[in-house]
Parts: structure tokens; sequence; C-alpha cells
């Protein structure tokens, strides 16, 4: 066996699939040929080098949903037929998919007094009524109720339940921080209550597009991943379809710019908080 | 046969029919995966992303025609892969400018920025030193070996779904492959100056 032909068997031989003759026939080459044995410790430390490869840890960049998703819509707008419009859906589930995954709540505050309100941005968190402040880039849920409720915290996407609270007229303040990139997006409701609330927190990056469609969830997250603010809607239509150029410095001239002529109003709270509501 | 393979089955069926939630929940499904090999063959994070995009999009193009023949991730594999050559192949083909020259505007002669990608030294001292030797001669082998190598090494693909993927009988994989791991190792013996491996 000439080095050449030994050496194409240096893999199955590692392997330990090489079969018994040539296994034989190999080894003796071995034991002959120190050259060979060279080349094969060599070829060992190859692989050993070649197995840590595997545990390379690689970063998925930001972008990358929205690179696919403005790619296969340049397909589609030099296609004649209707197929079927990808981008917005794939650009929505993208920056929502992360949202339960991201959120954390850090451990509540709960206090027995119903009169020691001081912490909502609207008249201090108000009897029965769901509110939200900003503290960092995030956001803190605050919850006065009268007697027993329940607030239960989902995906809006999912429905997954994320967080319950059972009260029992204790105030509750919850800090909510997003520890990922991403924005993350969440329904907060009072159990038998018809209103719920939207909230979005920005995640550590902040987002650079500018110009963008979608619903008005999605407005949010972009209002919140451009401008690092949290965003809460309450509003009756959330799959209401907006269009949105962030051009100003201001998150909330850029935000009203974007629902004014849709029937929403805009505001913005102490700690830069952007609240979006039915007019 | 797996659940997941099952999973891709049947939201390649119903992604056939006109469902975009299942469309979509495939990307999503498989996007990081699929950078994650772009990444490995380019080393570059924006050329792996267009590599991923390109390859969503003949996914796009091509889904009425596969018949899960192989698992969806088999297929994805191939695609990419051949989204990768096309994209090396193209680059060979472009016409090369000097990094001394200056890039015309109207305002002027601009000086040409080139970015750097190699890993900084801080990176350096991050990654193990003997991993990033290893990777920088992968990342120069000619690229069909350097595909069959991290598909084998680094995705922890079997010799028959590298078959699938690449079209090739399994006997050709594994000899391709074992001539990948001789010229590697020849690349290293070669810059073990520099690799000091």
């Amino acid at each position: 066996m000439n080095q050449d032909k030994a050496k194409e068997l240096f893999s199955a031989y590692y392997e330990g699939s090489l079969d018994g003759g040539l296994r034989q026939s190999l080894e003796m080459n071995f034991q002959t040929d120190t050259s060979l044995r060279e080349d094969y410790s060599a070829f060992v430390e190859t692989m050993e080098g070649l197995d840590a490869l595997r545990f390379e840890q690689i970063e998925i960049p930001l972008y990358l949903s929205d690179r696919i998703a403005t790619r296969l819509e340049t397909v589609q707008s030099k296609q004649k037929f209707g197929l079927p419009l990808f981008s917005n859906w794939i650009r929505g589930l993208a920056v929502g998919g992360v949202a339960i995954a991201a959120l954390a709540f850090a451990v509540p505050i709960f206090r027995g007094d119903k009169t020691a309100s001081t912490a909502g941005f609207s008249g201090g968190g108000s009897a029965d009524h769901l509110t939200f402040r900003a503290e960092g880039s995030g956001a803190v849920l605050v919850f006065q109720p009268s007697g027993k409720k329940t607030v239960v915290v989902s995906s809006p996407l999912s429905g997954t339940e994320v967080q319950r609270f059972n009260l029992d007229s204790q105030k509750l303040e919850s800090p909510i921080v997003n520890t990922a990139a991403t924005p993350a997006l969440f329904k907060v409701e009072v159990l038998n209550d018809k209103a719920s609330s939207i909230v979005i927190v920005p995640g550590t990056a902040t987002l650079k597009a500018k110009a963008g469609e979608g619903t008005i969830q999605e407005l949010g997250v972009a209002l919140a991943g451009k401008y690092h603010i949290p965003v809460v809607i309450e509003a009756g239509d959330l799959q209401h379809h907006v269009s949105w150029n962030f051009s100003s410095s201001d998150a909330l001239t850029s935000a009203a710019k974007a629902v004014s002529t849709e029937g929403f109003s805009v505001d913005q709270r102490p700690g830069g908080l952007i609240k979006i509501l039915d007019r | 046969m797996s659940e997941s393979f099952l999973d891709d089955q049947m939201l390649i069926s119903r992604a056939q029919q006109g469902d975009k939630s299942a469309f979509n929940t495939l990307i999503r499904k498989h996007e990081a995966r699929a950078y994650q090999y772009a990444f490995r063959l380019t080393r570059r994070p924006e050329e792996a992303a267009d590599i991923v995009a390109d390859g969503f999009v003949r996914v796009f193009n091509a889904l009425h025609n596969f018949k899960g023949q192989s698992a969806f991730s088999t297929w994805l594999y191939r695609i990419l892969t051949n989204c990768y050559l096309d994209a090396r192949k193209k680059e060979r083909n472009r016409v090369t400018t000097s990094l001394e020259s200056v890039l015309q505007t109207p305002d002027g002669e601009l000086e040409r920025q080139i970015e750097d990608p190699s890993p900084s030294p801080y990176q350096d001292v991050e990654k193990g030193f003997r991993e990033r030797t290893v990777e920088e001669a992968v990342a120069m082998l000619p690229e069909y070996q350097r595909a069959m190598i991290v598909m084998y090494h680094s995705e922890s693909l079997t010799y028959e779904e590298i078959a699938a993927a690449l079209d090739l009988p399994v006997g050709t994989v594994k000899s391709r492959l074992n001539r990948a791991r001789i010229s590697l190792r020849e690349l290293l013996v070669q810059n073990e100056e520099l690799f000091r491996l």
C-alpha cells in the first residue's frame, strides 16, 4: 500500500469503520513507515481541532428577518400574479416572536395600604385601572384594585400566559424588564374586565429602520425599538393598519404623525413612555 | 422519521396551499441555523445574511416542487450551499478595484474605507486560540471542501445527510471529506509559524 492509498483510509480508520483486512494492512504500514505514522498523528490532531468547531457561538444579527422579508418582497413585486404578501407578517412575527423569552418581571411590590397610591402617571394609579410608568428603558405596571382582582400578563401573539397576580386590595407595582436585544410585546389585562393594554418594552439594541407599515402593534414595536422607550397601546382595533416614517428625533412627533389621521391619539408621559389610545 | 421532520412536512404542505403563516413559521424555525451555516462558510455577517435571504427566496420559488424526498433542512442546506457557491463565483468575476483608488463623489474625492473583518485583539483573546486557527484554515480551503467540512464538523450532519444535500453518493462524500481533512492538515502545517497549532 503506497502512502497516497494509505492516506485515503485515514478518516475511516479514525472513525473505526475500516474493515479488518484494510485496517491490518494500514497498521502494518504505520509500523514500517515513520512518515506515514507522523502524518496520521497530525491528521488526528486536525480532527480534534475540527471537533471544537461545533461549539462556536454565532450571534444572529437583528436585521436577518428584515433582510429575508425585504428580499421576498422584491421577488413578489416582480411577479405578475397575486402571490401572498409575506413581508409584513414576517416582520411582525420577527419582532413579536421573541417577546415571551425576552420578558422578565422583577419582583413585584405589594402594598396593603390602599391610599398609598403615588406611582401611577394618571391619578397616581387609580382604583381598578391599569397604569404604567417608564423606569429606565423599561416600564412599571401599577394597579390598585378595590377588592379581589387578578391581573394576567400574556403574549398577544400566541396567547401564552407569562405572569398572573392575584390581588386583594393591595397595590401592585411590578417592574418589567426586557433583557433581550429586540423589543418585547405583551398584553396586560384584569380578569373579567373588558379593557386591556398592550405594552412594548424596548430591548438592549436600538432598531435602525426608519420607515415601515403594519398594524398599530407593529408601530408600537418600531417606536420602542427606535426611540428606546416603552409604549402602551389601549385600542379596540389592534390590527388597524398604519404606516410610519420616523424622520423626527422626537418619539411623540413621529408617533403622532403616524396615527393622527387614523383615529388614534398619542401622548407622552413623564419618563418618555408613549401611550396610543382610541380617540 | 423525527418529529421535527414531520412538522416541516406539515408546514410545507400548508405553505404549498398558500398558508402564509406556515411559510413564515418555516422561515422562523430555520433562519438561525441557516445563518450559522452561511456565517461558517463566509465568516462575514453581511454576506451570510445575503446568502440566507437569497436561500429563502429560492425556497419560496421552488416550494411547489418540493416533494419531501429529503428533509426540508437537507434541502435548505443544498440551496444555501448553491447560493454560497454562486456568490463566490460572482465575486471572482467582479472587476477588482485598487484599495488605493479614491471614490468620485459630487463633493469631490473620498478615500476608500475598507472594513477589516478579522477579529480584534480582544476577540482573539476571548476565542480559543486553537479554535480560531482551525477556523482560519477552514476558510482557506476551496469552497466545496469548506462546505463539506462545515456541514460535517460544525453542523453535525451525517454522511448520508451531506450526500442528500449535495446530491452525491455517500462513498464520494466520505472520500472527498477525507481529502478535505488532509488538505486542512497540510494548510495548518504550511502555516505552522503563522498558526502555531
